[in-house]
């Protein structure tokens, strides 16, 4: 008997998505391009080699202790389930057209490599966290990506939380990851980040869509992190829920 | 200004130390809110924590007194046991007691897994 593959309407959602979208990185910066695959391939055997804990006490089934063994040998849904959120992001982007930029994940790209290039003339600040580690250690080794000339800087966790920067940054990215813990100190210090009429995204603010399938969204671990966006009287915030969440925060001019 | 910048030759400006610090404060966090002695937090194990949080919030039972009212896939209201839909579930604050659990086990993991890879590039 042959074997039944099921295909879900979010796969077939974002095939459409993917057939009917085009921005100037389209053709040159998709998942599977030959650049973002040499980053995969990089930062899975960064990790690999720094012989992590990956037994289900330790991870707990999150995507991210995987996330860049996932990504290095995609299944075609989640080429278009990601694409989707990444070309959605750099449209974002390019609408803000922002000069000061701080970034918690600098995936290894065309898109970060425009960004950094010096020739764009753009401050560019990246978290020190794995993902800069990783980027760092990728991209001097990438000949591809040997035309641009990158500049960058870096800020530690606990300068972001001290207040480092804040208030002058007019584009921040970050994933909800980076904003959870036991209080909302590291959210609220992400968003400081921003000055008047800056613009911040929340990338996978809906838990891999996990809150949008749970049957009372407030019993989602990530509703109340995300419900804290809206208690603060100098923002606006929206949700899209588009796959595994999008949450685009603009803080008041004045 | 504790900012690094890389402008062409500085090689590496990731700091794993900076890193490993802040991981380790947010471990040493959880563990205080779960009552673990911080002076273990370079010997103790994901496991302990994880079994520690499981102790701490111990909403696993499913209550036969409460039953959700259900039209569709949706939950309506509270309703007592005979009109329910034959399951059991928890009580509300239980299940926001879990929530809550599932967000400090959630970050704590990921806390232990930077550190993890921090320290394996110091």
């Amino acid at each position: 008997m042959a074997v039944q593959f099921a295909v879900t309407d979010l796969f077939r959602k974002n095939v459409v998505a993917l057939a009917l979208t085009k921005t100037s990185l389209s053709d040159m910066d998709k998942l599977m391009s030959g650049v973002r695959q040499d980053f995969y391939n990089h930062a899975s055997d960064y990790v690999k080699a720094k012989n992590p804990d990956n037994r289900a006490i330790a991870g707990g089934h999150d995507p991210y202790f995987m996330m860049y063994e996932i990504l290095k040998d995609m299944h075609p849904e989640w080429e278009s389930y990601l694409w989707t959120s990444a070309e959605f992001r750099h449209l974002m982007f390019d609408l803000a057209n922002p000069t000061k930029v701080f970034m918690a994940v600098p995936e290894g790209s065309h898109f970060t490599m425009k960004l950094v290039d010096q020739a764009n003339g753009r401050d560019v600040t990246f978290l020190n966290g794995l993902d800069f580690a990783v980027f760092e250690d990728w991209w001097p080794t990438n000949a591809e990506v040997s035309s641009y000339t990158p500049r960058y800087s870096v800020m530690d966790h606990e300068d972001v939380l001290s207040g480092e920067g804040a208030g002058t940054y007019d584009f921040v990215e970050v994933h909800m990851a980076h904003l959870l813990g036991v209080d909302e100190n590291l959210s609220d210090a992400y968003i400081n980040l921003l000055k008047p009429g800056g613009r911040m995204v929340v990338v996978n603010s809906g838990a891999y869509k996990g809150m949008y399938l749970k049957r009372t969204m407030l019993h989602h671990e990530h509703y109340e992190p995300n419900m804290a966006f809206l208690k603060r009287d100098d923002l606006d915030v929206i949700h899209f829920p588009l796959d595994t969440g999008f949450t685009v925060i603009t803080r008041h001019a004045s | 200004m504790t900012i690094r910048s890389f402008t062409g030759s500085e090689g590496s400006i990731y700091s794993a130390a900076k890193d490993v610090e802040h991981q380790e404060e947010e471990i040493a966090v959880i563990m205080a809110v779960l009552g673990m002695d911080l002076g273990t937090i370079d010997t103790v194990t994901i496991d302990e924590i994880i079994t520690e949080s499981r102790d701490f919030f111990p909403y696993t039972t499913l209550k036969s007194d409460v039953k959700p009212l259900m039209q569709g896939n949706k939950v309506t209201a509270s309703v007592s046991a005979e009109h329910g839909d034959g399951r059991n579930y928890l009580h509300a604050a239980e299940s926001w007691m879990n929530a809550t659990k599932t967000r400090l086990e959630e970050h704590v993991r990921r806390a232990f897994h930077w550190r993890h890879l921090a320290k394996g590039a110091m």
